[in-house]
């Protein structure tokens, strides 16, 4: 609508109006079409939601009226395309902007997306022209990213509104156990928000949806990359580029090494007995202080290698394929065992692990 | 019977009694400070790089041999040895099993070539061959912890010879089944331009992820419970220390992360037999060790589905299956667990037998 024009006077009646507007959305069904009736009839059915709790009212009032206020808030939802909420992501998730005003959100937000990609279409020019490519691939994936992402949270704003649908009927239902207290509620919103967020999700379109906005981001990532590239390159600073490169080669000259030691390891274990120098390497005395503090297990004839040679061999081995043993001597690192315990059940019988988990369905 | 049955007293004193257990939290956090996972003494054993091979030494009788557990790249392995009472390794070690656990270390940037194949057939492999040659054992049995579950599965198909038997618990094998709603989520990823110019994805990313699951529940209602409970030390602690684990998150290497996404989730490569892993197809028909499966019923991570499909690949091992009540980490770290007493009664029970359902649970 964008309609917040003018002097201050018009501005602050029309910000009353556009007041008047969101409370008419919690207005129950039926109520007066009449904008001020209906805004008053919304101001109402919320008022009653709160006093009824408060003052102690008939229980089945009570779930009247708070039915009544969730069923609104998801008609507010419902009365208009996610992509108009999702313009003003703030106002979105308060879920109380008016369908015209988020219209005219909307409005400049196309408007802006229409007039910069109008701009990008226009080809660069002159001695800077490199940088201006940069410059419009960032903004051009940005562009694309915010879409992507604006159609992520029409994804979640169906899961929001499914879940006040449910939750309304959950309370007008009379047949399941009673609501006693607040954390009961509570714990009803989240167990029915929960099952319908993973409704929407298991969707395929969800799915489609979240591998768009991730590939987008990645794009708006690479793009300014690139740009990061140009920068690095023109204050003669190391690039990413050539890092990345090095990691690799490092990668592959690591990767021939091992195969190195593992040829000379097999050499080694080939080689006569003899042709081994007697002296303990650093490893072979390390591997040793181990072996000595370790218990055998192998008892049986099965258990052994049948070629296995122990000893100076199996240490030549650990020290050609680079292996390093750390000496058992070393201080323990962590607080010695107490003797078990008997169980003593949770002060609260419901907080347990599988509450911090998330696993207490 | 009216849904609402809320009176203006009830909802006075609930609101007063959630107020003033807050205030006094904030004495039991001052007095607790940080916490740390950790109950069992442990000593390094061997070392690569980044990986370390701890050894957890038995502290039962009769003394049971070795067992090798294998945990995942994502999240550190303090899960399994969360504190006392709620810890496997404990549980392992009070049962007379040396424990000896692979710890991956933090990846850095300049790990972005490490894949599969490098912890599977470089780093796991060279532990496992250290192990053999100080035990003085031909095979050992290996325990693997779900994505760690993968890689044991991956690991005795490539190496049969030198796995005894194996556990493995709350492992996803087959990542295309209805109800999994991570292989849901990054199926139409462009997994790529993910990794492109990346060396690590970050453990937040990866974090996020998980957290989107079940966002009402992990990022709501936790904490909510969490200051009403804040007057018992003892389970303010407990959450401490969950809350460390669950956040310390490693990166994953860029090719380690590339190679896992596409060939298990995306294309499911595993239970399909294509994939390859250093150049060698991962065939589970090979795995010659008998295999005890361990799932968790409420999974959200790795649906029991998931699991169970490993009963049809293996063809015809010795195969025993095993639920348990609870989720994919819950099983582990709540208070009385079975799993090391499940694993303890199947790693004893002569091999013939291991097909007899052990210790009866949940």
């Amino acid at each position: 609508m964008a309609e917040f024009g003018g002097d201050p006077w018009s501005k602050a009646w029309q910000a009353w109006i556009a007041q008047a507007r969101m409370a008419a959305k919690f207005a129950p069904a039926g109520a007066p079409g009449n904008p001020l009736e209906a805004a008053m009839a919304g101001l109402r059915s919320f008022g009653a939601a709160v006093s009824a709790a408060v003052a102690g009212a008939a229980p089945q009032a009570q779930a009247g009226a708070l039915a009544d206020y969730i069923d609104a808030l998801r008609r507010a939802g419902d009365n208009q395309p996610g992509s108009e909420w999702t313009a003003v992501p703030f106002l979105w998730s308060a879920g109380l902007l008016d369908s015209a005003g988020a219209q005219g959100w909307r409005g400049v937000f196309d408007t802006g997306v229409a007039w910069t990609r109008e701009l990008l279409d226009l080809p660069a020019l002159g001695p800077q022209r490199e940088w201006q490519e940069a410059v419009k691939g960032v903004v051009r994936a940005r562009l694309a990213e915010q879409t992507a992402y604006q159609q992520l949270l029409t994804q979640q704003q169906r899961a929001q509104a499914l879940a006040l649908r449910r939750f309304a009927g959950y309370l007008r239902d009379p047949s399941g156990e009673p609501v006693t207290s607040l954390r009961m509620l509570y714990d009803a919103w989240i167990g029915i928000a929960e099952r319908a967020y993973r409704d929407v999700v298991m969707d395929a379109s969800y799915s489609r949806d979240f591998g768009a906005w991730v590939d987008s981001a990645n794009a708006t990532r690479l793009a300014l990359r690139r740009l990061e590239e140009r920068v690095a390159e023109t204050l003669d600073q190391p690039q990413q580029g050539a890092i990345e490169t090095l990691v690799t080669r490092q990668a592959e000259l690591q990767a021939e090494v091992e195969h190195l030691r593992s040829e000379l390891a097999r050499l080694v274990q080939t080689a006569p007995l003899a042709a081994v120098p007697p002296v303990a390497t650093e490893a072979e005395t390390e591997t040793a202080a181990v072996e000595g503090t370790v218990e055998r297990r192998a008892t049986s004839p099965k258990d052994r290698p049948a070629s296995r040679v122990r000893s100076a061999a199996a240490a030549r081995t650990t020290k050609a394929t680079g292996a390093r043993v750390t000496n058992k001597s070393a201080p323990a690192q962590r607080r010695p065992p107490s003797a078990p315990r008997p169980h003593k059940p949770p002060a609260r019988h419901e907080f347990d692990i599988a509450d911090i988990l998330g696993e207490a369905d | 019977m009216p849904r609402l049955a809320l009176s203006t007293d009830a909802i006075a004193r609930e609101l007063l009694d959630f107020n003033q257990r807050a205030a006094l939290g904030v004495r039991t956090l001052r007095e607790l400070g940080a916490q740390r996972p950790g109950a069992t003494p442990r000593q390094p054993f061997w070392q690569r790089d980044k990986v370390t091979l701890y050894h957890y030494a038995a502290a039962g009788t009769p003394r049971q041999g070795p067992l090798l557990i294998v945990y995942a790249l994502v999240n550190r392995p303090d899960m399994a040895d969360l504190e006392d009472g709620r810890s496997l390794i404990q549980g392992l070690v009070e049962r007379g099993f040396d424990v000896y656990l692979i710890d991956w270390g933090y990846p850095a940037t300049t790990d972005r070539e490490i894949g599969l194949a490098d912890y599977i057939n470089g780093y796991l492999d060279a532990a496992v061959d250290h192990l053999r040659t100080v035990l003085e054992r031909c095979a050992l049995p290996m325990l693997g912890i779900c994505q760690g579950g993968t890689f044991s599965l991956c690991y005795a198909a490539l190496h049969p010879e030198k796995v005894e038997r194996l556990v493995t618990t709350v492992t996803p094998v087959d990542f295309h089944t209805a109800d999994d709603t991570l292989a849901h989520l990054v199926r139409h990823l462009d997994i790529d331009a993910l990794v492109q110019h990346r060396s690590t994805i970050s453990g937040d990313l990866l974090n996020a992820l998980f957290l989107s699951l079940k966002p009402y529940q992990l990022l709501q209602q936790k904490y909510l419970r969490f200051i009403e409970n804040l007057d018992d030390s003892r389970a303010t602690a407990m959450f401490l220390r969950m809350e460390q684990w669950i956040f310390d998150s490693p990166n994953l290497t860029a090719r380690a992360c590339r190679e896992f996404a596409r060939d298990f989730y995306q294309q499911n490569k595993l239970i399909r037999g294509d994939l390859e892993i250093g150049g060698r197809r991962v065939d589970l028909a090979r795995v010659r060790a008998p295999v005890l499966n361990i799932y968790a019923r409420d999974d959200h991570l790795v649906p029991p589905a998931s699991s169970q499909a490993l009963r049809g690949a293996l063809k015809g091992a010795d195969y025993t299956e095993h639920e348990l009540a609870g989720g994919h980490i819950g099983v582990y770290v709540t208070a009385r667990s079975p799993v090391a007493a499940v694993v303890g009664d199947w790693l004893k029970a002569p091999t013939g037998a291991a097909k007899r359902p052990p210790h009866e649970t949940g």
